[in-house]
């Protein structure tokens, strides 16, 4: 009895210390979560005054809208375009950044200052970079005689420019967990490799890059996630145009929610998506943690 | 074959010199030892040799060929590490083969080797383990056979046993010794350890912030050290000393003590060569300190009566602590002594067994003597 009462004093006490937490987490993440769930089945536009249970509909008409399925496409080409790219980007500015002898601090800065610079910035910056006659580009391009190019007004270059862009903002921020990664290998691995007189191309591939492999899964999966989160500069730059060129799942959610008012399918959408990015994310995961080295 | 040879040996850091001018010449196949407390320039001393620090001045060869500035892989030589360098994410057999594959040593000639080397080390069942799953002492090993199938004639080793427990400690000095001599490489080991150095070194050489203090075979290092750091760094427990001053009265010369007013005078039979009055510093190593019956002098010495301040029991041997002069002072006698604290004893020494020391730079006065007619090898400083 008298442990029983002590066990429920002690869960009471742990209970109180999450309840704040709770609260918040409660209130912002599980109740919108589900009642996302719940909304996908329902139909909740401008054009039903109350949300009607109507099954799979939202998700059956999904199947059949060609946008859905162009921004889908979009979406999976501005992954395939940055996630790689960043990546290996990063590595590099980091092996380059954890080497360099002179002026370390500004070599870091440098690479890092597109991180912190907020993304709607950087989108009107970069808008400018790409104007077409005057833009920065443009007058660089003229030198090879196609100043008239119109990067964002044209559907084959849009989809470019963005994941240029993306690229040059997003590579710096993986630097810093690359340089991490490296600087938790030994420099004795090193020395020990020098000794064998390793060059420096087989102390990458045999020491550096497999011993780097967890921060390589970590910020894959990040740069996965954020190349389907990140979509400030669709608002300044394009606004996923022109004709959806540039428009991409989650920008196609806000303007389904926000701009055509259909709740529903914003609901249905958003469903998809955060299964799509699980779905991805837990293939990454599993697949590859079996081959990498944790220390 | 390859000799090793220090001419003069510098390393700067920036306006710092944390090596001073250091001079040996390593035979083929000789167990050499570089001992010293931390700080004192060894590590950085074998890695100027293994070639991961540049040398600032003075030149290193490697079987008679300037080595200044060959990279590492290019000097013949292999390296075991502290922490063992193996890669975490590699087999054992994998560690092993690095280098090999490295160098391109055809597949054939590579599995032989491998296989020598675990039979040699006892780890033929650990090829397939990664190092988390090995324990410290096989971890050690399989650094020892990636050094050895190499096939170097020459080996450093930097503080390989470290971070190995007391006991796995002893059993690792026993096999690296017999590895070397089996072998027949030459092997260059850093320790801090002077035990290690002592018992393993077919010579030491003692480093004191970045200058030699002595080269020589450990028993003439410990039995003739060549100053007073030497003395006290040797020898577990290390020598006694002790300030005193020199009274010249031909065969009944010896030392004065002081003691809070009081003297004691130990005689030493003739030293050539010092001073009436001179400061000099006495000392006796632990095992050369052996009890005498009251009024029994040991032959050609004094007798000290000590109060007991600490007993340390060994079981084969007793740890005694008095003070002299002020100095906590050691005895180390065979056996087990039941005295205590507040005990009156009388200890007393051989004369031959007492060390004296300049006062003012240390340097042993006997060696500074015999030196002079040239009888001992190797004394540096």
């Amino acid at each position: 009895m008298e442990a029983q009462r002590a066990k429920w004093k002690v869960n009471m006490y742990a209970w109180l210390l999450l309840l704040p937490s709770l609260i918040f987490l409660l209130l912002f993440t599980f109740y919108p979560v589900l009642q996302t769930i719940i909304l996908s089945f329902h139909q909740a536009d401008l054009g039903s005054p109350e949300p009607f249970f109507n099954g799979v509909d939202n998700y059956k008409l999904m199947l059949e809208d060609d946008v859905f399925w162009k921004v889908l496409s979009n979406n999976i080409w501005f992954a395939l375009g940055t996630v790689p790219t960043s990546t290996a980007l990063a590595l590099g500015m980091a092996l380059f950044a954890n080497k360099v002898l002179r002026g370390k601090g500004f070599v870091r800065t440098a690479y890092f200052y597109p991180t912190i610079v907020p993304m709607i910035a950087v989108a009107n910056i970069w808008l400018f970079i790409y104007t077409p006659e005057y833009g920065a580009l443009s007058h660089v391009m003229e030198w090879f005689g196609k100043g008239d190019m119109n990067w964002l007004g044209d559907q084959t270059y849009v989809m470019w420019a963005m994941i240029f862009m993306v690229i040059w903002k997003e590579a710096g921020y993986f630097m810093i967990f690359y340089l991490a990664g490296l600087q938790n290998i030994s420099q004795e691995l090193y020395e020990s490799a020098a000794m064998e007189g390793a060059s420096s191309w087989t102390v990458f591939r045999r020491v550096t890059f497999p011993l780097l492999m967890p921060t390589t899964m970590f910020v894959s999966i990040i740069a996965f996630t954020n190349s389907f989160k990140l979509v400030d500069h669709l608002v300044i730059m394009t606004k996923g145009g022109p004709d959806n060129a540039s428009n991409l799942l989650l920008y196609y959610i806000y303007e389904t929610a926000f701009s055509f008012w259909d709740q529903g399918m914003a609901s249905a959408l958003t469903i998809v998506m955060v299964v799509l990015l699980l779905a991805v994310a837990a293939i990454q995961f599993f697949s590859l943690d079996k081959k990498i080295h944790y220390n | 074959m390859a000799e090793v040879e220090l001419r003069r040996i510098s390393k700067m850091y920036e306006q710092q010199k944390v090596v001073n001018e250091v001079s040996a010449v390593i035979e083929p196949g000789e167990f050499f030892v570089l001992v010293g407390p931390s700080g004192c320039g060894k590590s950085t001393t074998l890695r100027m040799i293994a070639g991961l620090e540049e040398i600032s001045g003075g030149d290193l060869l490697i079987g008679g060929k300037q080595m200044n500035h060959t990279p590492p892989s290019g000097r013949n030589i292999s390296m075991v590490f502290q922490n063992y360098a193996l890669y975490p994410h590699l087999t054992v057999k994998e560690n092993i083969l690095f280098g090999l594959q490295v160098r391109k040593v055809n597949k054939q000639e590579q599995i032989k080797r491998l296989n020598q080397v675990a039979e040699m080390l006892g780890i033929a069942h650990l090829l397939q383990r990664k190092p988390r799953e090995l324990s410290g002492g096989q971890r050690q090993r399989v650094a020892l056979g990636r050094a050895i199938v190499s096939q170097h004639p020459i080996c450093l080793m930097d503080e390989p046993l470290s971070n190995l427990d007391a006991k796995l400690r002893g059993h690792m000095r026993t096999e690296i010794r017999r590895l070397q001599q089996e072998l027949g490489i030459t092997m260059i080991y850093v320790t801090h350890d002077q035990v290690e150095a002592m018992t393993m070194g077919d010579r030491m050489m003692v480093l004191r912030d970045g200058e030699v203090q002595q080269v020589g075979r450990p028993l003439d290092v410990y039995n003739h050290p060549a100053n007073l750091f030497v003395a006290e760094f040797t020898g577990a427990p290390p020598m006694n000393t002790v300030q005193a001053v020199w009274r010249n009265n031909g065969d009944r010369s010896g030392v004065e003590l002081t003691d809070q007013g009081s003297t004691t005078f130990l005689p030493l039979g003739s030293f050539a060569g010092i001073k009436e009055g001179a400061h000099v510093v006495l000392g006796v190593r632990p095992e050369a300190l052996q009890p005498v019956e009251e009024g029994q002098k040991a032959p050609g010495s004094g007798a000290l009566a000590i109060k007991v301040q600490g007993v340390e029991i060994l079981g084969s041997e007793t740890i005694v602590e008095f003070t002299v002069s002020g100095k906590l002072w050691k005895a180390k006698w065979n056996g087990q002594w039941t005295c205590k604290r507040g005990d009156i004893l009388h200890v007393g020494f051989h004369a031959e067994q007492a060390r004296l020391f300049d006062g003012n730079t240390g340097k042993n006065l006997a060696n500074v003597a015999v030196q002079e007619k040239g009888e001992i090898r190797e004394c540096v400083q």
